[in-house]
């Protein structure tokens, strides 16, 4: 529904103060995906896959390159920069759908399993960046089937299992909903399991 | 993707024979508009006179405001002319007397009937008329078929591209599918799209117009009228009304087949 796929049986979903009409993409620039399977373009380079969020909001060339690179970087990918998509291990395509998901700094982050093919070193640097960027005003979802051990006020964690949504340790009043950056009304919908 | 090929290609050679039609229909139309129906404008009616009622019938067609134009032929003159028409009966023609020959004239009228009307008023003045009335229905057929041919060259070409974005389709698919994901609009993923379509009907309506003028040429051989081209005007607009129509169905095309791409 928040890709603008399908519509709501009731009610309007508000993303960053606009309603999303069915079709609609542009919205799309403010939402980072990061799913469990790769879907990165296997016969181009690791490069030319992370610029390709920055191509379609027009950001210069030099701009491009400087941004691809301090991700890159920060990920330890640079090697493979110029490798194919295709030539990737598990980890290191997980790491590039990462950075193409942050890249553009986005305000909503949906991430399926973000850390599957990853060790707990790297797992944990992935969660780091997305900790960052939630502090930096972006709603983070994650998906996942290993939460992290430990509580954290910030942290609203649920149990989605048998078409049912529940609360787990939480602690309801240091973070009403409506502080979200993304708002649902009406029906919810039915996912798997989120923290 | 050799039955897609194929499939476009035949396409390809339909839209182009469509097209040729279709501009050697408008040149059919154009030809018979400036030679058969520019003639009767206005129509036009054959009076043939009584014996010394010439100068009535003049008086008569100059005060008439109905009247646009006449062309007056003396027995004389009627007499020439049939022997022109007719050279091998120009011996027989030449020793007859002139009475034999009435006099004539070619009335051109806004309105027909009127005139027609004016004459029946004097019956004195003429032994009988023929009116002639443009080919409308020739004309009709001709604008029936300029517009069955338009409406199967727009089916083609809509094919044409049709299947020609199915092909790019199941090639670009992921790709597409990434880049909605990243919320590239789809002008955006259209635009070098567009490149190849564009020119691909580009050559296809090049080779449309050569085929129109190569078949033309041939029939102006055997047509009776001195048939014109068509003005430049025609191919010109031809051209990028294809252009412009690619562009259009190709983008709406685009647009629905990008709907149905999944996000991711």
């Amino acid at each position: 529904m928040l890709c603008g796929v399908e519509k709501p049986s009731e009610g309007e979903i508000i993303f960053l103060g606009r309603r999303l009409r069915e079709h609609s993409v542009g919205h799309l620039k403010h939402i980072g995906f990061i799913f469990q399977n790769p879907r990165g373009l296997p016969n181009e380079t690791v490069f030319d896959n992370l610029t390709l969020p920055l191509i379609i909001d027009g950001i210069s060339k030099a701009d491009r390159e400087k941004r691809v690179f301090h991700w890159l970087d920060l990920l330890g990918l640079r090697p493979r920069a110029r490798s194919k998509y295709r030539e990737l291990s598990g980890g290191e395509v997980q790491k590039t759908e990462f950075a193409r998901a942050l890249i553009r700094k986005p305000r909503l982050i949906l991430a399926d399993e973000p850390t599957a093919h990853l060790d707990a070193v790297q797992a944990d640097l992935l969660l780091d960046i997305l900790w960052d960027h939630y502090q930096d005003g972006a709603t983070v979802f994650i998906s996942t089937h290993h939460p992290p051990p430990f509580e954290h006020p910030l942290i609203l964690r649920y149990h989605v299992a048998n078409y049912g949504i529940k609360r787990l340790g939480s602690k309801p009043d240091l973070l009403p909903s409506s502080e979200l950056n993304t708002t649902t009304s009406g029906q919810e919908s039915e996912t798997q399991e989120v923290t | 993707m050799v039955r897609f090929i194929l499939k476009e290609a035949s396409l390809l050679i339909a839209f182009i024979v469509l097209g040729g039609l279709l501009l050697l229909c408008f040149w059919v139309t154009h030809n018979v508009h400036e030679n058969v129906l520019k003639e009767y404008k206005n129509s036009q009616i054959s009076v043939v006179l009584k014996t010394g009622a010439d100068e009535g019938f003049r008086e008569l067609v100059e005060k008439n405001h109905n009247v646009i134009r006449y062309d007056y032929f003396s027995s004389a003159k009627n007499k020439e002319r049939l022997g022109e028409t007719y050279p091998e009966l120009k011996n027989i023609i030449a020793p007859l007397e002139e009475r034999f020959f009435p006099s004539s004239a070619l009335v051109t009228v806004h309105d027909a009937s009127k005139f027609l009307q004016l004459l029946d008023k004097s019956p004195e003045l003429f032994q009988t008329q023929v009116l002639h009335q443009p080919p409308t229905k020739l004309s009709r057929f001709l604008n029936v078929m300029v517009v069955i041919f338009s409406m199967l060259w727009l089916l083609t070409l809509t094919l044409v591209l049709y299947f020609n974005l199915e092909r790019i389709t199941v090639r670009e698919e992921p790709r597409w599918s990434l880049m909605k994901m990243l919320g590239a609009k789809p002008f955006m993923l259209f635009w070098p799209l567009w490149h190849g379509q564009a020119l691909r009907i580009t050559i296809a309506s090049v080779c449309a117009m050569i085929l129109a003028a190569a078949v033309s040429h041939q029939l102006r051989a055997f047509l009776v009228w001195d048939w014109t081209t068509l003005p430049l005007s025609v191919w010109i607009g031809f051209f990028f009304i294809s252009l412009l129509v690619t562009s259009a169905i190709s983008f709406t095309l685009f647009s629905v087949r990008y709907r149905r791409i999944s996000i991711g």
